[in-house]
């Protein structure tokens, strides 16, 4: 089976920071694959290991330096890889960027046959929006899950079963191919990349598809949403933090100052 | 722009039919883009039977209860929800349609607004007038590091998701919001993913961490369901709900709907307590915003401390039943 894997190159959200002037992400800084990508790419490992056969591609929209998150990729299990960039893509809001992706998506399946699955991470950790999977899904007209912990064939082979854990307990779904299916973390780290994968992946060349390859003459999707100021928070707080040797005490203290404070 | 329609709100409710946490303050949300725009607030209710949700919304300041009642019409059937959604938002082309940010409203909005072909500015925190008069919101990303003010041209409906437990709910009232009732037109054929089961939990009926003004959080320190004992006879004292890090999820001392952080809940109660946790990024990212922090932690160098605005180091086996104790003493008296 063909599985496309859409994963994003995020800023390190330590040193993350904003262009002053376009009031976009800096995405020149370091950064890193999306932590939940990762369990996107464990999801075809886990279909393989069960004995399906899956040709794996991973595709990003970004920059050239996001080219490392599909090195990364690679490393983890993709078989090829693809990046979608063009300046015209800067910037994008949800919806531009799942037009633009629905629109590689159907250059790729043209040139290669369909997908029988999309798998993303359930979020990227820069917008964090958890939203573009199924944006996606709906405009593909595709069955979608979302935040999958597993996934696995059913037994006619027509469909996936997701599993999937929210607050009314564990539920399996069963979501017909062709498909769209977002993960979330579970309680397994993905499995490490193989060494020799890494290193080959360091020197692979990228395929690049950009704005003309994606859209011919059609229209470039425009953003109709835009950041328009941003602010820094500095998140720490001035502590007061109790450190007596005799802990029950200290206990002690601590209930005192939370009711003096009035926060009990 | 479309001014004269009203802003429509999504009002979340569970498998049986009570409004969900988020529901009010969703509402709110919507009074205050109302009260903005000068428009008039509808708020929207999909279910099987919506009769205890209309009840609790009628006691608000709401102009119009959109009731539209099916059997089939449940959050496992998301297929058939999503296409009613949009059957609704075309029919009263609403200013704007707002969702709660849950893990069911990621669903449904983005999906929505991709049927509806919008966009979709997510997990809003606030929201306010630019002096040219357009609509601002404000959302968080970065796990609250970095807050970025969104506007949007798009002249359609527009489809915004709101966080949780920020806003407040909309005033009350001594009237009665009209209540319109909308047959469903469902096509079943629509349904593409199927729930095939539900593996309960047995432990249900407690204070969720979505709906809680304190929790009390345990992590790695908590060592099992002995510290999550501890945890929890604090919480109880407290009135509050019991939360966890991604550890003790993973080592399954405590239940996935507990877990705060990256890939859990985000939360901002009055009171967040922390015990033994060591302040990943992933988990702080979830409770950043709680208005007082309280952490224990036997390394004086834990990461939590940074976040926190009191703290102790020490065991939280021999903290937590003190503390406890003193708290149970302060609240008698």
């Amino acid at each position: 089976m063909r599985i496309l894997v859409c994963v994003k190159q995020v800023p390190d959200p330590q040193k993350v920071r904003m262009e002053e002037t376009t009031k976009r992400i800096d995405r020149r800084g370091d950064s890193m694959i999306s932590p939940f990508d990762l369990y996107a790419l464990e999801g075809v490992k886990t279909l393989r290991d069960a004995g399906v056969q899956v040709h794996a591609t991973a595709v990003t929209m970004g920059p050239a330096q996001a080219v490392t998150a599909l090195h990364d990729s690679y490393a983890s299990g993709a078989d090829d890889c693809l990046l979608l960039s063009d300046e015209a893509f800067a910037g994008a809001d949800l919806r531009k960027t799942a037009l633009v992706l629905q629109k590689a998506i159907e250059k790729m399946e043209e040139k290669d046959g369909p997908f029988d699955a999309i798998f993303c991470g359930a979020k990227s950790i820069d917008g964090g929006n958890s939203m573009l999977p199924a944006y996606l899904a709906q405009l593909l007209g595709r069955s979608h899950a979302a935040y999958a912990l597993g996934c696995r064939m059913t037994g006619d082979g027509e469909a996936l079963e997701i599993l999937k854990e929210n607050d009314l307990g564990n539920q399996v779904y069963r979501v017909p191919f062709p498909c769209v299916v977002s993960f979330t973390k579970n309680s397994q780290e993905p499995t490490y990349p193989l060494i020799e994968r890494i290193i080959t992946a360091s020197s692979m060349d990228v395929p690049v598809l950009n704005a003309g390859d994606i859209f011919g003459d059609q229209q470039i999707p425009q953003a109709q949403t835009a950041v328009d100021s941003f602010e820094y928070r500095d998140m720490r707080r001035g502590s007061l933090i109790v450190n007596d040797k005799d802990q029950e005490e200290g206990a002690r203290k601590l209930a005192k100052m939370l009711y003096d404070a009035h926060v009990l | 722009m479309n001014e004269k329609k009203n802003v429509m709100v999504f009002a979340e409710t569970m498998e049986d039919g009570r409004l969900s946490g988020s529901a009010l303050g969703i509402a709110g949300a919507g009074a205050r883009l109302a009260a903005l725009t000068g428009c008039g607030l509808d708020v929207l209710v999909l279910g099987r039977d919506n009769g205890e949700a209309i009840r609790g919304l009628s006691a608000y300041k709401i102009d119009r209860i959109i009731s539209v009642e099916d059997p089939f019409l449940t959050p496992g059937n998301i297929d058939v929800y999503v296409k009613e959604l949009s059957k609704i938002s075309e029919k009263f082309s609403p200013s704007a349609l707002l969702f709660p940010m849950t893990l069911y409203g990621r669903e449904l909005a983005p999906r929505t607004a991709a049927l509806m072909g919008a966009p979709v500015i997510s997990d809003c925190v606030a929201c306010d007038t630019t002096p040219e008069g357009k609509i601002k919101w404000t959302r968080l990303s970065f796990g609250g590091y970095i807050s970025a003010g969104v506007e949007s041209d798009y002249e359609g409906t527009r489809f915004v998701s709101i966080r949780p437990g920020i806003f407040e709910k909309p005033e009350k009232t001594d009237g009665e919001p009209e209540l319109i009732r909308e047959e469903a037109d469902l096509d079943k054929a629509d349904l593409k993913s199927v729930l095939m089961r539900t593996i309960k939990k047995a432990a249900q009926g407690m204070l969720a961490v979505e709906d809680a003004d304190v929790i009390v959080a345990g992590g790695r320190g908590a060592g099992g369901s002995a510290g999550f004992k501890l945890i929890r006879e604090l919480a109880d004292v407290l009135g509050g709900a019991v939360g966890a890090s991604r550890v003790a999820v993973d080592k399954g001392w405590i239940d996935h709907s507990a877990l705060i952080g990256q890939s859990g809940k985000t939360v901002a109660p009055a009171l967040y307590i922390t015990c033994g946790i060591a302040g990943s990024i992933q988990h702080i990212t979830g409770m950043r915003n709680s208005g007082c922090v309280v952490s224990i932690n036997t390394d004086p160098r834990a990461l939590i401390f940074d976040v926190s605005d009191y703290g102790i180091v020490g065991d939280l086996f021999q903290v937590l039943p003190v503390l406890t104790e003193e708290i149970r003493h302060i609240k008698a008296s």
